[in-house]
């Protein structure tokens, strides 16, 4: 049966897909890590003129799938409003995915091709620090083994680096060739999101994995 | 269209407010705030308001829509903050109330949150027909605000007289009730402390009020109709230093009352003399500080001598809310002003020259 699905992440960048029977038909995607309230509407348009679908009725729409981060916390919130409230007027399910675990899914092919059994999908955390999740390597596929965190470069676990945050530290990580600016799309949350809602197992809860506090310190006066 | 239907989405601060109206009608009013999240912090704290939106955006929206009793497909356009504000609390309703437009096909109009709080006042629910006023003015007072406007047309051309160089009215209250140890949020707990309180009992300043900041009619100084709280909340501050380091207890109702006292007095002073100068023969008084007994008290007073009409709506319209984002709605698409494109961004310092984008 024909499954067609709506998918977007903004942990990085912006980025929707629409995906029918695992292929993608239509893709947008922006390298701007900052204009993601902006961007994502048009991209959802965009993408659904594409799949000839209509965002007032598309019915032919299955689900959606949202990247739930870890990411900077307002381009992630962007991202994860725009999928519950479509979700919400359209009546139909969404599911989050880890953005970390899309990510994974997509290298984990090429880290089984270079040998790699464990290996780590690290982002751009900012602050000097990067998002990152440890995996297994079973015959292709991840299985995430811990995480995620944020944490400084040097604290990431010694294994084979794939995403952006190795591009970022090459000193502290162990960067693969021609992954070290990889961040998580909207076709990475598609892939993986389809195989963990067959699964049963996989799928997060539709809130942004912020990892990190709100940072505000109580004022002198007010403490105790 | 006469009377249209429109949903209004609030997030620039801490309230997710959705309201939605019929034309001047008011159907839907909801309002959920983080206020106790910030309590600890003696402020609003950004991320913390940012984060609250998130997860009431829906509720609150459905809460609206079964309070109106209608369907998202009955709405003739969607409305939002879209500045000004804080960005990453601004955002959440940005893409939220793009996603619903995009999904429900309406219109979309990002408007501007000082004007809302004009637009609120058109409606029935705020008790006045400002439909017959000769020259409308809006006093805006709120954490985040102190801002007198002239209307020349509500949804094409609002001028900005005078405003704040530095703290918001509200934001001084909460910085003082922080320093007299009184709690949060600081407008309700000063004005209580100040009843029992001596509003002579000290001096404090009265900011931008010099000869030279005031000028004259003719040659006004360009401070003339402009507030500032800095320098207030430092004398609040220094005189509260002084009986801390004689170990003396501090008289705090006495410092309530007296501070209180200068807020309302300069900020009720410049409005009227701004109304008086620029022809304004009527005041809409908005934002959560017009809950402020004395600011109200004075305001009657100084208007009502100086020939003035005066508009308080019911506090909960004058509060952060997203029913003032419907009122706006609603004027502008019975003006035909155009709807916004889908790629706006918010503006968290929107000029109120930009009543919606």
């Amino acid at each position: 049966m024909s499954k067609t699905y709506l998918c977007l992440d903004t942990s990085a960048t912006a980025s929707a897909a629409i995906t029918r029977d695992d292929a993608v038909v239509a893709h947008r995607s922006t390298a701007s890590h900052r204009n993601h309230s902006e961007v994502l509407a048009g991209f959802i348009t965009d993408v659904m003129t594409e799949a000839d679908l209509d965002p007032a009725t598309p019915n032919a729409l299955e689900a959606i799938f949202v990247g739930v981060g870890p990411g900077p916390f307002t381009g992630l919130r962007a991202g994860i409003i725009t999928a519950q409230t479509l979700a919400h007027a359209w009546n139909l399910p969404v599911y989050g995915v880890l953005s970390l675990d899309g990510l994974a899914n997509r290298v984990a092919p090429e880290a089984f091709r270079l040998g790699a059994e464990e290996f780590v999908v690290a982002t751009d955390a900012r602050r000097k620090e990067v998002y990152w999740a440890h995996y297994d390597n079973i015959g292709g596929q991840p299985q995430r083994l811990h995480g995620p965190f944020v944490t400084a470069a040097q604290e990431v676990t010694e294994l084979p680096v794939f995403g952006a945050g190795a591009g970022l530290y090459p000193e502290q990580l162990f960067g693969i060739t021609g992954f070290t600016d990889a961040v998580p799309d909207a076709t990475d949350i598609a892939a993986y999101g389809s195989i963990a809602l067959r699964r049963g197992r996989g799928l997060q809860p539709v809130e942004p994995q912020y990892l990190r506090g709100h940072d505000a310190k109580i004022p002198k006066q007010l403490r105790p | 269209m006469k009377h249209p239907i429109v949903l209004g989405i609030e997030t620039s601060c801490d309230e997710t407010g959705i309201g939605i109206v019929a034309g001047t009608n008011l159907l839907a009013h909801q309002v959920a705030s983080s206020m106790d999240e910030h309590v600890a912090f003696g402020g609003v704290i950004p991320e913390i308001a940012a984060r609250a939106h998130v997860t009431e955006f829906l509720p609150v929206l459905d809460a609206a829509l079964e309070e109106a009793n209608i369907t998202i497909d009955e709405l003739d356009a969607i409305a939002v903050t879209a500045g000004p504000g804080l960005a990453g609390a601004l955002m959440v309703g940005v893409a939220g109330a793009k996603a619903l437009a995009l999904a429900t096909g309406k219109p979309l109009y990002g408007i501007n949150h000082l004007i809302a709080h004009i637009g609120v006042g058109y409606l029935d629910a705020a008790g006045s027909d400002l439909t017959n006023v000769n020259q409308l003015g809006a006093l805006l007072v709120s954490g985040g605000h102190t801002e007198m406007l002239k209307i020349n047309s509500l949804t094409s051309d609002v001028e900005l007289l005078g405003s704040t160089i530095d703290d918001a009215a509200g934001e001084a209250y909460d910085k003082v009730a922080r320093l007299i140890g009184a709690g949060y949020p600081g407008g309700p707990v000063i004005d209580k402390m100040a009843r029992q309180g001596e509003p002579q009992a000290f001096k404090f300043p009265r900011g931008l009020s010099a000869p030279k900041n005031m000028g004259t009619v003719d040659t006004p100084g360009k401070d003339r109709y402009n507030w500032s709280f800095s320098g207030l909340k430092t004398a609040v501050s220094r005189a509260v230093e002084q009986f801390r380091i004689r170990d003396m207890d501090i008289p705090a109702n006495d410092i309530a009352a007296s501070f209180q006292e200068a807020v309302a007095d300069v900020i009720t002073h410049k409005a009227v003399l701004a109304a008086t100068e620029q022809g304004i023969d009527h005041i809409l008084l908005g934002g959560g500080v017009a809950a402020n007994s004395r600011l109200r008290d004075l305001l009657t007073q100084r208007t009502r001598a100086a020939g003035i009409g005066l508009t308080i709506p019911p506090i909960n319209l004058c509060t952060d809310n997203g029913a003032m984002v419907a009122a706006l709605g609603a004027q502008l698409v019975a003006d035909e002003i155009r709807s916004s494109e889908l790629g706006f961004s918010a503006d968290p310092t929107q000029p109120v020259s930009r009543i919606s984008v």
